[in-house]
């Protein structure tokens, strides 16, 4: 895969000198933000491929920022955050970002998730993909056929269109309200009926449902497929 | 209960239980002179109007006498007019004859007459004496509850009651309050006695417990027993009728409040106790987690790309690194020296510092730290001797100092004085910075309050002022800013601190 203009939104010099070579090394190139203005207008005239944005800037707050930026651009926005409050982060999700990555992070799993957006950004959502591959699974959206090491699983409506709506953004968390709008097309419905419905996928997706290596439960703020 | 008592009252005072002089002239005296009065007048009016008409005369005596001396000495008046009658002036005169009916008549008529008018005068007096009884009690209790609503603690009440009370009847009241210990008296303890009755009071389920001059209830208020109230000494007047359940329930609803008014106040002292403690928490993860990421991330790039990195990135990286352990150990520094202040005096260990020395010395670390500012110190009053923690000046001198370059344009200057000023050792120090507006210079000592353009360099704790302030409160000293000092810009930062005992440096240095 080709290296990704990414947008650096962080007014801590120090994370900015110790990110940058590491993402430049990974083959990307790096434009820096210091503050929400300067993001908000990077965005606009850059155009990066994706923002990586810290939430606690000098000048607004960063959940500020995604909405300003969701109102231009459909750009993939990565929350890499400290602050670890679940409700920070539903409400950053909510407002349009794509994922978010705790501080301190490990460098690996940051560069994954820059890949997943990425990957996403490529497939783009005007034209849907035909089918979803990643590991054992593989999911044939015209068909709605779900094979899990080529055989097939028989999956319930409910659970394919939440199977579908993680597999929309596989690699980034999915909030239990889009999930929750995805399988009973309320938002609101009680987050109890998606532990039931993921627990009943796991049972039919996962090699051990108990360790599950597919569908990662998000403490609070939803689950992800892992790719 | 109260017209029984107020009845009993006016039958002792008429049967004249206690013989005064007063009393002799009042039931005695006066009457049989009217007696005499009217009697002298119904022998003159005889001759000129007959018989009958003289008896009205007598008549008209015995009411009044019955009026002004109430029943009992009227009814003696009757009986004794009737034989003044019969026998000066009821034909035949000059003898005690009943042989006609009207010789009946008179003494019947006579004895009706004072009757009703002694009964009549009785029960005026009576209403009047309760009216008054009843006057008084409200009065004090009006007064009572209206101080009552300006009394916000216990003792406050105690106070209340004791002003009002020894106004209005010498009465001396104690309060007693319940709480978890049991039964305590607000302020001074009373006496055993007093304690003891309080306890009876509380304990049975009597309205009014009585023991020698003592009175005693228990005060219970809109949720349960709140305590008691005991009274030496209430007058007759002030024990009859609601008075004292009337002023046991005022007093019992002002300590329940002051009670209930107590508790809001712990409860919110506590509330913002457990909210300082959640920010504080949430503020030191994510100071802490910032520096930790750019050493994470740094040392992992390092590790991860290290054929990709040139040497001068990898520098910086390392340099990276090595900055922001120095900034996680200042916060550490910072955080216990904050916990230290807040444990209180006992956990500092003040020694006599020489100021202008450690401020020097400290001046000179920052000249390498930071070679674009420029440090202007001087001492013209040479060195100064100061009692206080020396790791807690440290700290507060250096964040004092570091706020100043950290505010300060890249090539500004920082001018830096120690001073003798009105007895107490003065440290001043003065940036080039944007100044602080008026209405943020007292927040900026607030615990993690940081100034909203602090955008260049790296962030700080919010902890810096905070805990210079505290250090120098412990130490009886002060701290002020001014701001802007010229032309717009600038803020000096002054910290006072007492001199230590006059013992003068033997050598002056400037």
């Amino acid at each position: 895969m080709s290296g990704a203009h990414i947008l650096l939104v962080d007014d801590e010099p120090g994370i900015v000198t110790a990110l940058r070579p590491a993402l430049k090394a990974a083959g990307h190139t790096v434009s820096v933000a210091r503050d929400g203005n300067e993001a908000i207008a990077g965005a606009a005239n850059l155009d990066p491929d994706v923002v990586l944005l810290d939430l606690g800037l000098p000048d607004m707050d960063g959940k500020e920022v995604i909405s300003r930026i969701r109102r231009q651009a459909n750009t993939p926005i990565i929350v890499v955050s400290a602050r670890h409050q679940e409700s920070e982060k539903i409400a950053a999700l909510d407002l349009g970002a794509d994922d978010y990555v705790d501080k301190p992070f490990v460098l690996g799993i940051l560069l994954a998730r820059i890949r997943a957006a990425m990957r996403r950004r490529g497939g783009g959502p005007a034209e849907p993909p035909g089918a979803f591959q990643s590991g054992r699974l593989t999911i044939d959206f015209a068909t709605r056929e779900v094979r899990v090491d080529g055989q097939p699983v028989k999956l319930s409506p409910k659970e394919y269109n939440l199977l579908a709506a993680l597999a929309e953004s596989a690699g980034q968390v999915v909030t239990q309200r889009r999930l929750l709008a995805a399988g009973w097309g309320r938002s609101e419905a009680d987050p109890q009926y998606l532990r039931v419905y993921m627990g009943l996928l796991r049972q039919k997706l996962e090699v051990n449902p108990a360790e599950p290596e597919l569908i990662l439960t998000e403490p609070g703020v939803g689950y992800r497929l892992a790719v | 209960m109260a017209a029984e008592t107020a009845e009993q009252a006016t039958v002792a005072a008429a049967g004249g239980s206690d013989l005064t002089l007063a009393n002799l002239w009042a039931r005695v005296v006066v009457p049989g002179l009217m007696l005499a009065f009217f009697a002298e007048a119904g022998l003159l009016a005889k001759p000129w109007l007959g018989e009958g008409y003289a008896s009205l005369i007598f008549v008209l005596g015995i009411t009044l006498i019955g009026a002004v001396a109430g029943l009992m000495t009227a009814v003696i008046c009757a009986l004794l007019g009737s034989l003044i009658f019969n026998f000066v002036i009821a034909e035949p005169v000059w003898q005690i004859a009943f042989t006609r009916h009207s010789d009946f008549a008179t003494p019947a008529v006579f004895i009706a007459c004072a009757v009703i008018s002694g009964l009549m005068s009785g029960r005026l007096r009576d209403e009047t004496r309760r009216a008054r009884t009843t006057n008084r009690q409200l009065q004090t209790l009006l007064e009572i509850s209206r101080s009552l609503q300006g009394a916000e603690t216990a003792p406050a009440i105690q106070a209340v009651l004791r002003a009002t009370l020894a106004r209005s009847g010498a009465m001396v009241p104690a309060l007693f309050q319940l709480d978890q210990q049991g039964l305590v008296p607000v302020g001074a303890n009373p006496g055993p006695a007093w304690s003891e009755l309080a306890a009876r009071a509380v304990a049975s389920v009597a309205e009014m417990l009585r023991e020698g001059p003592l009175v005693a209830t228990a005060l219970s208020g809109g949720h349960g027993l709140v305590g008691a109230l005991v009274i030496e000494g209430p007058d007759d007047e002030l024990s009859v009728g609601n008075f004292l359940p009337a002023l046991s329930r005022v007093t019992a609803l002002a300590l329940e409040r002051a009670e209930l008014a107590a508790a809001i106040t712990e409860a919110q002292a506590q509330s913002r106790a457990e909210e300082l403690k959640t920010t504080l928490l949430s503020s030191i993860s994510h100071d802490l987690r910032t520096p930790l990421t750019t050493i994470s991330t740094s040392a992992a790039s390092l590790l991860a790309f290290q054929g990709e990195i040139d040497p001068d990135t990898a520098r910086e990286l390392l340099d990276g690194i090595v900055g922001e352990c120095d900034r996680l150990n200042r916060l550490t520094a910072n955080l216990l020296e904050m916990s230290r202040l807040q444990a209180g005096e006992e956990a500092l260990h003040p020694a006599v510092l020489p100021v202008a020395e450690m401020v020097r010395s400290r001046v000179s670390q920052l000249r390498q730290h930071s070679p674009g500012h420029r440090f202007d110190f001087t001492a013209p009053d040479g060195e100064l001797h100061v009692s206080a923690d020396p790791a807690l000046f440290e700290l507060a001198l250096g964040n004092v100092l570091e706020n100043a370059v950290k505010f300060s344009p890249p090539d500004g200057a920082i001018a830096i004085a120690c001073l003798r000023r009105e007895g107490s050792c003065a440290i001043t120090v003065t940036d080039t910075g944007p100044g602080i507006p008026r209405a943020e210079q007292e927040r900026v000592f607030e615990r993690f309050y940081r100034a909203a353009d602090a955008r260049h360099g790296p962030r700080g704790t919010g902890l810096g002022l905070a805990i210079a302030r505290g250090f120098v409160k412990a130490s009886g000293g002060d701290i002020a800013i001014t701001s802007p000092v010229a032309e717009g810009r600038g803020t000096t930062l002054t910290i006072t601190l007492p001199l230590a005992g006059e013992d003068e440096p033997e050598g002056t240095d400037g």
